[in-house]
């Protein structure tokens, strides 16, 4: 080994160590503000974690989360029993809500709210007013025909924005419904019996099933032996019902057929109006003459 | 048939007040069942020969009457209310009281007149429509519905 590259190489190293002591020093340069940052911040953070931790307790203490929690409660509220629907149509409103309390809030309309609450706060002291003492206020009083004034003229302004206003559906208007766990029991409707059954033998039977034989067959059930009379009545009572669809009474009979109440009654002396119908195969006459 | 005889007392002679009565007996015999009419005090009108064509409607004291209590008591005011039903049961075929009590009669209804009313009133048999058949005093009523059911009107 000759001393000249002995020489060399340790030129090499020495210079690899001061690259490596540049470098450390730039590290350690940096590492610097670093640490002064930690340092600083960690007395600071300190003091705002601290200073947070009183806030809360303050806060905690003077109901916030309370309220929060409350305010949690709410807006589930809002969320459950409103759609997004029903938000977009209050934002196409806040407009309007604002210029409303904007004009509830102006001074003017605060001292009559004030005057109307003192008024309130005052009334146990009122002696009670009748009739006549309405009518002496309004025809002696200033001060109430101008209150009387612009109460109908509110109810006139109210009017006319009903008028305006578009219907809101029943469902609109309906408090929403939400299911109630605790809730009282619905009561069991009430039980009813089935509404009496209005019996009815009459039932109409057409051409194809019809025939005078059938009336007579009928008749028989029912005791009746018919004779001619009884039967041109039994078929004017058919050809009248498949003329006109409803089935005559004793009235019509009569005055279609020129027969009198006597003679019908004669004819059929039970149910008349009834009994024919069933003869003539059509149904029993509607109305109560 | 359920139920075989009804008899009917009619004791109040307003036009609204008889037609109910007239009904139910008109349609029991078209049921079949077997119908007196009774008539007595008020209800003596609607069979008295002279007034029978004259009847008027109760407006007074009647709630169920639109028109207000002091105007229904002014005069004329139950004629002219009395003309607008008659007109109205006219456009529905309803025959006028003559008409109908001549129907019931033909349709076998028995139509009876109370004594102690037709004294009060002053009224003889001659004075009512042909269609009543008797006068009868009370019992002789409870006679004649006896085995049926009493319905006051």
């Amino acid at each position: 080994m000759s001393t000249a590259s002995a020489n060399d190489r340790l030129d090499a190293v020495e210079a690899k160590l001061d690259d490596i002591s540049r470098q450390l020093q730039i590290l350690v340069d940096a590492q610097r503000p670093l640490v002064e940052l930690r340092d600083e911040a960690g007395a600071m953070a300190g003091d705002v974690l601290r200073t947070s931790i009183e806030q809360l307790e303050f806060l905690e203490k003077r109901g916030y989360f309370a309220f929060l929690r409350e305010l949690k409660y709410l807006v589930e509220r809002v969320v459950e029993d409103y759609d997004p629907g029903d938000l977009h149509e209050l934002a196409d409103n806040a407009a309007n809500i604002l210029d409303t309390v904007r004009g509830l809030t102006q001074p003017s309309v605060m001292a009559a709210a004030r005057a109307a609450a003192d008024t309130f706060s005052s009334a146990e002291r009122r002696d009670p007013v009748g009739v006549l003492g309405l009518m002496r206020a309004v025809s002696g009083d200033k001060n109430v025909q101008r209150g009387l004034a612009f109460g109908l003229d509110l109810l006139s302004q109210v009017g006319r924005a009903v008028a305006r206003a578009p219907r809101m559906s029943r469902k609109q208007l309906a408090p929403v419904k939400r299911p109630q766990p605790n809730g009282k029991p619905q009561p069991a409707p009430v039980p009813r019996t089935p509404a009496a059954e209005i019996p009815d033998d009459c039932r109409f039977l057409p051409d194809a099933e019809w025939t005078p034989e059938v009336a007579h067959g009928a008749a028989s059930e029912l005791g009746l032996s018919l004779s001619e009379a009884h039967m041109s009545l039994v078929k004017r009572v058919r050809s009248e019902y498949l003329e006109s669809g409803s089935t005559p009474n004793i009235r019509k009979i009569t005055g279609v057929t020129g027969l009198s109440t006597r003679e019908v009654y004669a004819l059929f002396p039970q149910a008349p109006g009834k009994t024919i119908a069933r003869l003539a195969g059509v149904p029993k006459p509607v109305g109560c003459l | 048939m359920p139920q075989k005889k009804m008899s009917i007392i009619v004791a109040k002679g307003g036009l609204d007040e008889i037609y109910p009565a007239f009904i139910l007996a008109s349609g029991a015999r078209q049921s079949g069942i077997e119908a007196n009419m009774f008539f007595t005090f008020y209800g003596l009108n609607a069979v008295h020969d002279q007034k029978v064509d004259h009847l008027h409607v109760n407006l007074a004291g009647n709630a169920a009457n639109p028109l207000p209590t002091v105007v229904a008591g002014l005069p004329g005011m139950e004629a002219i209310a009395a003309k607008m039903m008659t007109k109205k049961m006219k456009d529905l075929d309803i025959p006028a009281p003559r008409e109908m009590l001549k129907m019931l009669d033909e349709s076998g209804v028995d139509m009876y007149a109370c004594k102690l009313a037709m004294e009060m009133f002053g009224f003889g048999k001659d004075d009512l429509v042909p269609q009543i058949r008797n006068v009868l005093t009370v019992g002789e009523f409870y006679d004649v519905s006896d085995g049926g059911q009493v319905i006051f009107t």
